[in-house]
């Protein structure tokens, strides 16, 4: 194998670039959800989120960026990749309150059996608040069935919100 | 007002209990008659027509067009006389002014790139051009093309048992599938300047007429696929002489057309059990150079087909094996460019075969003499006896682990098709789960013998949570027509293909399902069965009445969501000398500790599957057989401990005092059974198995009385995830706290 797929980043990229272009029909788009899994930590008073992604669907992502395989050969492009890549689904998934916005710190990927991606972010400062406003309108402009859906863990409860291009913001009380 | 009185009265019944969870289905279906019978099976009176076709086609290399000339003979084997016949002209769809151009609705937001945007406004013309229809003694006969549909308006009725002949001469622009995805078309190869041609849905094709649809002929518009007559096939194809030929049937002047060693080759692979090459990796790459204009024809015949498809290329590397099915020797074979390779000459023939082999112990023994994959740059389709299959790696011959197993799923669904619909023949045009559903369901089968705990993407309940508990209003029910599904994948091939598991692993269990399932499946063999005629087979082979079960999964957008929302404990004790009274006590809610859940299929096939393909041809791991070896020991570590080791419940004890009552509620509205883990505190597990019937008189809310030998310390629902329960976070008894995903990530990260 070569060298690239030493980096599990780059080896994430590179079956994003493979399956974007692979389905059992033509025409057929199998995927139509983001997933968020959020919950604010005690302790740090931060809140942390896991975004659950089909690889298929980051794909469109990255034609419209133009990479090809070759680009994502080079190592060096692996830390903008990422930087991108998350700005990318963050543009996607934004926490407010008020005018204030908390913005995500990104943490690491994990890219699953299942084909799915799961980003992990943390939010940058203390949220120290009753409630947030959550926009989860991820691949809405993409796809016209697109549904996302929070998962928000509180206590020994887990609370489900869905967002549609009908209703793309929603406020958590936390 | 007496009128209406007496409506409301004769409708009450139906507005009380039309919409019961468990009401039977007798709005839904269709009264049994003598063509379909209450069983499921076909009537005393079933009929079907037949369609031979005998086709001259030639293949033009140089502008890619495709001309043709077909003799039809349509036998009238249906107790009615026809006025008039109509033939599908599928390319139609692609010809300018199709209707499937103006129904596709669009936002400016959809188009990403300025070459998607460009795409919109090109103009391929590629519908069909049809040159003459006459019958076949060479009268005139009028037609009349409606869009994708022609008809055929005969000079004089067809009568039952009657045949007629007639001839349909046309040509037709063949499309670059890099710019025009369709199932059919061309690939360019810009490097060595050849064509890979997979051509589908090429000639008038006539339609199906039957006690069903009369004549089915709703237009096609591109999702719903089609269904078509069986019958026989001469078919000689016309390329240049540089280029093989692969089709449906069996090649009949291979002596003319292969060289002697090609033929040695051949014969030796009919009985090989490794797949031999006929064309090699070298000669195909001397082929790719040589471009002469010289022409050859291949002929084929298909006996008893409903389709006819074929491939062409100077590129193609042949290689085959033969394949076993309870006596009968089929030949599987592949076609494939070197771009295909190193994934296609290591895994596409043996996936055929072994394809081939679990599908007829599922289904039926595969009946025709050849099964072929061809390779494709990225798509999948279906025909009989040849699929064309994606899967293509890295210029330089690396590949991803999800790319290889793309592969290996795609091939075995394309092959699978074999079965549903083309030997098992549904209307895709107005049901597409019928075939895509039961062959996902037999796919995921076909899987977990390839490899132990393939990582199918479809089949175990588990895997269609997400989509079950999605926004009702993006998601329809099985039982909608192919053309308007939303979210198309997950609502034909994922729903049905999990419904049929929850069926065959917790509902009605392996042995009762795996036999009703094959008495389908031999019922409608080379015949059109209906969404009914299942459904009836299901139940009547195994005696389980299964209305609740296609009413919830199949008419519905209902989920599973069975909460265990109060637990109380009793015992009994003794006072003032014998006499014993019922005494509640107050539960311990001590958080359990849970480990990560196995399904139910992967621990019953640790059983069943004593040994998988790749455990018997080692040839099959590559480079990444590490990962799965490490997820599979970490399988049986899990499976073998003592926190999985169960008994079940016994039901009948003598010296039981311990009373826990359950409380259930049916959050997700869909009814099912429930599996209830209890963990006792003398270390052991008990499992406990109630039917879906618990919830026949309240769909909402029940609850039930255990007897335990020994305290229990919680609770579990769908210990094993076989039921799709779509929140498993209030199936625990105490209640505990699910550790997010972010923990668990970094906890391991550390």
């Amino acid at each position: 194998m070569v060298s690239f797929y030493n980096s599990d980043f780059m080896k994430l990229l590179v079956i994003i670039s493979f399956l974007s272009i692979f389905s059992l029909k033509s025409n057929a788009h199998d995927y139509y959800f983001a997933f968020a899994e959020m919950e604010l930590n005690k302790e740090s008073q931060k809140l942390e989120v896991t975004l659950i992604i089909n690889s298929h669907d980051i794909s469109h992502w990255l034609e419209n960026k133009n990479f090809t395989l070759l680009d994502l050969e080079e190592p060096t492009l692996e830390k903008n990749l990422k930087e991108s890549l998350s700005n990318y689904l963050l543009s996607g998934f934004k926490i407010s309150h008020k005018s204030e916005h908390y913005k995500l710190k990104f943490k690491g990927i994990l890219l699953k059996d299942d084909g799915n991606i799961e980003f992990y972010f943390e939010s940058q400062k203390k949220v120290e608040l009753d409630a947030v406003n959550i926009t989860f309108d991820l691949l809405m402009n993409q796809y016209n069935q697109q549904q996302n859906k929070l998962i928000y863990l509180k206590e020994l409860k887990k609370e489900t919100y869905e967002f549609l291009s009908s209703k793309k913001s929603q406020i958590i009380k936390l | 007002m007496k009128t209406k009185l007496l409506l409301l009265l004769t409708l009450l019944p139906t507005l009380l209990f039309g919409q019961h969870k468990f009401a039977q289905l007798k709005e839904e279906l269709a009264t049994p008659n003598v063509y379909r019978n209450a069983a499921g099976a076909p009537g005393h009176e079933y009929y079907q027509q037949k369609a031979d076709y005998k086709i001259n086609v030639s293949l033009n290399d140089s502008d890619q067009t495709i001309h043709g000339e077909e003799t039809i003979t349509y036998t009238n084997n249906s107790p009615d006389q026809l006025t008039y016949l109509w033939v599908q002209l599928d390319q139609n769809r692609k010809s300018l002014d199709s209707d499937s151009k103006l129904i596709n609705v669009e936002k400016m937001e959809n188009f990403k790139t300025v070459n998607q945007l460009e795409l919109k406004s090109l103009n391929f013309d590629g519908g069909f051009k049809i040159k003459e229809v006459r019958l076949s003694d060479g009268e005139d006969i009028s037609y009349f093309i409606n869009k994708t549909m022609l008809r055929i308006n005969l000079n004089e009725p067809l009568k039952t048992n009657s045949s007629i002949s007639f001839n349909i001469s046309w040509w037709y622009n063949i499309n670059d599938r890099d710019i025009l995805n369709a199932r059919s078309g061309f690939e360019y190869f810009p490097k060595d300047k050849n064509y890979l041609y997979t051509i589908a849905q090429w000639f008038p094709r006539m339609c199906v007429y039957n006690d069903v649809e009369g004549w089915q002929n709703k237009q096609f518009l591109g999702r719903g696929e089609f269904t078509l007559p069986f019958g026989d096939y001469e078919v000689n194809i016309t390329v240049p002489s540089g280029h093989v030929v692969t089709a449906t049937g069996e090649l009949q002047n291979q002596k003319e057309i292969l060289t002697k060693i090609q033929l040695e080759r051949l014969e030796k692979a009919r009985n090989a059990s490794e797949p031999i090459f006929i064309i090699t990796p070298e000669e195909a790459l001397k082929a790719e150079k040589l471009k002469t204009k010289a022409l050859k024809t291949w002929s084929f015949k298909a006996e008893n087909v409903r389709d006819f498809a074929f491939a062409s290329s100077r590129k193609f590397i042949w290689d085959a094996q033969g394949v076993d099915i309870n006596g009968k020797n089929i030949l599987a074979m592949s076609f494939y460019p070197k771009e295909g390779n190193p994934l296609w000459e290591r895994y596409s023939t043996k996936l055929v075969a072994h394809t081939l082999k679990v599908y007829s112990k599922y289904t039926i023994d595969y009946p025709y003499p050849v099964a072929i994959s061809v390779h494709t740059k990225w798509m999948g389709m279906e025909y009989p006896m040849i699929c064309f299959n994606g899967g293509r790696p890295n210029d330089d011959g690396t590949y991803s682990e999800q790319k290889k197993y793309s592969m290996w799923g795609v091939i075995i669904h394309e092959v699978g098709h074999n079965f549903f619909p083309m030997i098992i023949n549904s209307d895709e045009r107005q049901w597409t789960w019928m075939d895509e559903g039961l062959n996902t369901f037999v796919q995921y089968l076909t899987e977990q013998e390839w490899e132990r705990n393939y990582p199918s993407k479809r089949g175990p309940a588990n895997k269609i949570v997400n989509y079950m508990s999605g926004d009702k209003n993006n998601i329809s029910p099985i039982m909608t027509n192919s053309e308007s599904i939303l979210q198309f994948g997950n609502n034909s091939y994922g729903k049905p293909a999990t419904a049929l598991n929850v069926l065959r692993e917790t509902v009605m269990g392996r042995e009762l399902f795996d036999y009703s399932f094959k008495v389908y499946c031999e019922r409608w063999k080379f015949k059109h069965p209906t969404p009914a005629d299942f459904f009836r087979t299901m139940e009547d082979a195994s005696s389980v009445d299964l209305d609740w079960f296609w009413r919830g999964w199949f008419y519905s957008t209902d989920n599973v969501d069975v909460a265990l929302s109060n637990v109380r404990h009793f015992i009994t004790d003794s006072i003032s000398g014998n006499k014993k009274v019922i005494i509640e006590e107050k539960v311990n809610e001590i958080e359990l500790e849970l480990k990560q859940p196995i399904t139910i299929g992967t621990l019953r096939n640790l059983e069943s599957i004593s040994t998988t393909l790749n455990e018997k041809d080692t040839s099959i791991n590559d480079h990444y057989g590490w990962k799965r070896k490490k997820f599979n020991d970490s399988i049986l570590e899990f499976a073998y401990n003592k926190d999985i080791n169960h008994v079940e419940h016994d039901f009948q004890p003598n010296d039981n005092k311990y009373y826990y009552e359950l409380t259930f509620n049916n959050i997700g509205g869909l009814v099912s059974p429930i599996i209830i883990r209890a963990f006792l505190e003398n270390g052991t597990t008990e499992i406990i198995r109630i039917p879906a019937e618990i919830w026949l008189k309240n769909d909402k809310e029940v609850s039930k009385v255990f007897v335990f030998k020994h305290k229990v310390k919680g609770f579990q629902l769908d210990p094993f995830l076989e039921t799709a329960d779509t929140n498993i976070s209030n199936n625990v008894w105490p209640a505990r706290k699910t550790p997010s995903r972010y923990k668990l990530f970094m906890k391991n990260k550390k």
